[in-house]
């Protein structure tokens, strides 16, 4: 929705001014790495789950549940639907953001 | 070492700074690389994070003007190297494709018109509109007239100078933030039971405890990095336990020990409970009772904050006097809880006796220390100060409190809910460091120390958060400013009460935001507004800690930050247009002068030049303005608190720190208040004191189960449940303008338990209308996922623009706190 257009009262009620391609495209490829804590005798599954999804490696472990997991994206913010995949994984309990970078070609 | 490209050292660096903040040992590879980030033309500087209230400090790399990596800060005490999944944001949140530009007003045929388009015009051009619109407003009503509606997102001086523009220059205390939605029962809760805000203790405590119970947040989502080191203590401390209290399941269940998912409102019987359990077995600690505490008989049926015209205002016969309380024995506060059996409370709440017995022990055991977490669950409650009091109870009655691992602490939405909000005082009945506009000595320190005559600050508290839209739509307020919040999106009711009062023709409506909001889109003025490091800031965490950053970047176009709009509209006004002839006369040479003359070049704001800003930072308002803005307003504010319990350090000191807990005094921060040795306003020998009262005791107050505003019913069977989601903050103003977030959750569902969406023969992914007496939104089913609802219980995040739930809520608020309960309405779902 153009903001020179007039607002329409029923638009803004049914919520049609929503904009979907509101968004913005950052350039390059993008950086991340995350600190996952799982349960400790499931480590090793949610290892392997992290390490199938596109662009994450595993660069640490720790056996008491803690991962270091890099994920690398072509795609400009992926990382951030792959970080929420992470952090909603079946005996994850959390994961958190160290590092992040885009434009990092 | 081998030759790495810039892509794999980052990789590397990333990985090492992971290791590093999970103390883990660093790849080998990875620790040569700290001599690399020189050559990587990045300039990194700190800044604590935008979203939430836990004020995680991060690293901010900028090039060319732009913000382009983050990490997290490993000096800092709050997130040690680590950041949630919102600092991924940070980056990005700028950058939107729609960041407004410039000032828009709604036009036609070259002059404003209420039905006009939005136009784009210049900045004198929207303030001379502004300035004529509230100089009716205050012909027409008075001072109460005009009004301003905050934010806890505000930096500390832009919420000092907007509480001082409308308390001091408009004279009108019609100014709130939208802090009232999320945590004023909680300053209401710190005000009853210690006459003081804000938690005694730390995030210190999280290591220090031995059980967690979180009544009433998904600290997993809203607070990702606590919870981080909630489950770091948790699995690296085996006898820990974890109790989660909630109306439904979420995401800290999984590390839950002791889970309780409870009925709606039946969090008073639990806490009664626990008290009486204590009393009962001899728990009570009965040297820390009787040297610290006193207990108080609260006033009951206190009603529920809605029209005065509302049938269940009309009945309660407690709602004049809400706040009242009056003086009880502890045999008889036994008696008042010995109702309250762990039996009836399992009968009432639905939650196994044996769990909420465990949850007793947890506190009455003199051996375990408790951390006590809570947020919107009990915050946003029509009896939200009494949950807040009853959880003090039973800290109290065990002495579990201002200890390491003893701690109710009341964690906060906002980043800068508890350092501006609250501390500033932007509320309608406050002023700086917990004073008081209806108290005359408090408002006589204020205007001492803002250099105004006797009488310039009304008495009266103004319009409320709630009240405003109220005061909107009767046509009372008649112009209105809005900064750093989406309260159309945000506010209960919208539809009968929000929408109305900003659409009509006898107000004029000013939004100050980023993004076109649909706030914004509701206005008649929008204003273009510099957001985060796009100016120097300052903000205040949940465990008292003040962060400052300096401006980074520029902001794009021509936006202003708000505190450049604050002060630069006060210019618009001679003094004789807002004060009255008696109270000029008191001050004669205030004659002929702007309210910007009066109010913020007075001696005390202008007073620092801006060669005091540090070297290589931009401060586009001190550059206009010709002084230090941030450190002049910063000082004259700091002045409140100093000598008062609310010290703080002098205004060089916070850009040099990762933040110091207040108060500071004699340069040391304070972790635990209220006890001695760790507290430096305890006096000598006394071991403990609660010196918010004058006594030094603290209240345990008697207050009993009371019925939600509405319930399900035959016509309206399901609890509506609102709240958020780990993808998307509050409204999604921010985060629905990254992409790939966006589209991981782009559309609110309502979560609904499979057997109820079975009896309405309602599948997965089906469109449904979720309808309350007051309206309806469109939305689709959802019955697996993170949230597992109970029966007859529903939660629908509010974080989606496109399917306003708050249409649906219901704008009851706790009468004390006048915070609106977003947890509990009745509704019918039907297929769409």
């Amino acid at each position: 929705m153009a903001l020179n257009e007039p607002i329409d009262r029923r638009a803004l009620i049914s919520g049609r001014l929503a904009d979907p391609d509101a968004i913005v495209t950052p350039p390059g490829t993008e950086i991340a790495s995350v600190l996952v804590q799982a349960r400790p005798d499931r480590l090793t599954e949610v290892e392997a789950r992290i390490a199938a999804l596109d662009g994450c490696e595993i660069h640490g472990r720790d056996p008491v549940g803690k991962l270091v997991v890099v994920i690398e994206a072509s795609k400009a913010g992926a990382i951030g639907s792959t970080l929420n995949t992470i952090a909603l994984l079946p005996h994850v309990f959390s994961a958190a953001l160290v590092f992040h970078a885009n434009d990092a070609a | 070492m081998t030759k790495l490209d810039r892509r794999q050292v980052l990789k590397l660096e990333a990985a090492a700074m992971a290791a590093a903040a999970g103390g883990m040992t660093a790849p080998a590879l990875a620790q040569n690389l700290v001599a690399e980030r020189a050559q990587s033309e990045l300039k990194w500087d700190k800044a604590p994070c935008r979203f939430c209230g836990t004020g995680c400090s991060v690293l901010v790399a900028t090039k060319d003007n732009r913000v382009v990596a983050t990490h997290g800060d490993i000096k800092s005490e709050v997130n040690r190297g680590l950041n949630c999944v919102k600092g991924y944001f940070l980056s990005k949140i700028m950058y939107g494709h729609d960041r407004l530009m410039r000032p828009m007003l709604r036009k036609k045929n070259g002059v404003f018109d209420k039905n006009g388009e939005f136009t784009p015009v210049s900045w004198d051009e929207a303030f001379t509109v502004m300035a004529d619109k509230f100089r009716a407003a205050l012909k027409k009503q008075g001072p109460s007239g005009v009004g301003m509606f905050g934010s806890g997102q505000w930096t500390v001086w832009e919420g000092y100078a907007a509480a001082k523009l409308f308390k001091a220059g408009f004279r009108s205390n019609n100014i709130d933030p939208n802090a009232r939605h999320c945590m004023a029962s909680a300053v209401a809760g710190f005000m009853r039971t210690f006459g003081i805000d804000e938690p005694m203790g730390c995030y210190d405590d999280i290591e220090a405890t031995d059980a967690f119970v979180l009544w009433g947040s998904n600290m997993a989502e809203m607070h990702p990095l606590l919870w981080t080191r909630v489950t770091d203590r948790r699995l690296s401390a085996p006898h820990v336990r974890v109790h989660v209290l909630s109306t439904f399941e979420h995401r800290c269940f999984d590390l839950s020990d002791n889970s309780l998912v409870f009925k709606p409102q039946t969090d008073l019987y639990i806490l009664n409970a626990i008290a009486n359990h204590i009393i009962k077995t001899g728990r009570v600690n009965k040297d820390f009772v009787s040297k610290y505490t006193v207990f108080k008989r609260g006033q009951t049926d206190i009603g529920y904050g809605l029209r005065p015209d509302h049938p269940l205002q009309k009945a309660a016969t407690g709602a004049a006097k809400a706040n009242d309380a009056t003086d009880m024995t502890f045999e008889e506060f036994a008696k008042f809880v010995s109702d309250y059996t762990i039996e009836k409370a399992a009968e009432m709440s639905g939650v196994p006796a044996n769990r909420i017995l465990a949850l007793a022990e947890a506190y009455a055991d003199p051996k375990v220390k408790v951390v006590s977490f809570w947020t919107m669950g009990f915050n946003q409650h029509t009896r939200g100060v009494w949950c807040n009091n009853l959880v003090y109870n039973i800290h109290l009655l065990t002495g579990k409190i201002s200890e390491p691992g003893n701690s109710p602490f009341s964690l906060t939405g906002q980043p800068s809910a508890c350092g501006t909000a609250r501390e500033v005082g932007t509320f309608s009945h406050r002023l700086p460091a917990d004073m008081l506009v209806a108290n005359k000595a408090h408002r006589d320190i204020a205007e001492r120390i803002w250099q105004l005559p006797e009488g310039t600050i009304p008495a009266t508290p103004g319009y409320h958060a709630v009240l405003q839209s109220r005061m909107l739509k009767d046509g009372k307020l008649n112009a209105y400013w809005v900064q750093v919040n989406n309260n159309i999106q945000a506010a209960a009711n919208c539809n009968e009460e929000g929408l109305p009062g900003y659409r009509n023709p006898d107000n004029f409506i000013v939004v100050s935001d980023a993004y076109p909001t649909v706030t914004a889109l509701a206005a008649d003025l929008i204003l273009p507004t510099a957001m985060w490091v796009e100016k120097e800031g300052a903000y205040g965490n949940a465990e008292r800690r003040t962060q400052m950053w300096h401006q980074l970047v520029d902001a794009p176009g021509e936006s202003r930050s708000d505190l450049w709009q604050l002060m630069e509209f006060s210019k618009r006004f001679k003094i004789e247009e807002v004060w009255s002839e008696e109270l000029l006369a008191k001050k004669p040479e205030y004659r002929g002068k702007t309210m910007f003359d009066v109010l913020f070049k007075n001696g005390q704001v202008d007073k620092y030049p801006v060669n005091d800003i540090a070297q290589g930072y931009s401060n586009d308002e001190s550059k206009h303005f010709g002084f230090y803005v941030q450190k002049g307003l910063f000082e004259e504010y700091a002045t409140f608190g100093r000598g008062h319990g609310h010290d703080l350090a002098p205004f060089d000191v916070y850009h040099e720190v990762r933040g110091l807990r207040w108060p500071v005094v004699n340069g040391k921060e304070t972790r635990w208040r209220f006890r001695e040795g760790s507290d430096p306003y305890v006096k000598a020998g006394k071991g403990v004191e609660f010196y918010g009262h004058p006594d030094g005791k603290a209240r345990i107050f008697a207050l009993p189960y009371e019925p939600p505003a509405e319930s399900p019913d035959s016509e309206y069977p399901f609890w509506l449940v609102t709240g958020r989601v780990l993808e998307h903050w509050h409204s999604g103003t921010m985060t629905r303008r990254v992409p790939e977030l966006y589209r991981s959750f782009p559309d609110a569902v309502v979560f609904v338990h499979p057997d109820d969406a079975a009896a309405l023969k309602l599948r997965r992914g089906d469109e449904v209308k979720v309808q309350s007496r007051r309206g309806f939104i469109r939305t689709r089913v959802e019955t697996r996922g993170r949230n597992k609802m109970p029966r007859n219980v529903v939660f629908v995040p509010w974080f989606d623009e496109a399917q306003l739930i708050n249409k649906v809520t219901l704008d009851a608020t706790d009468p004390i706190s006048l915070q609106t309960d977003f947890k509990k309405c009745a509704v019918k779902i039907e297929r769409a």
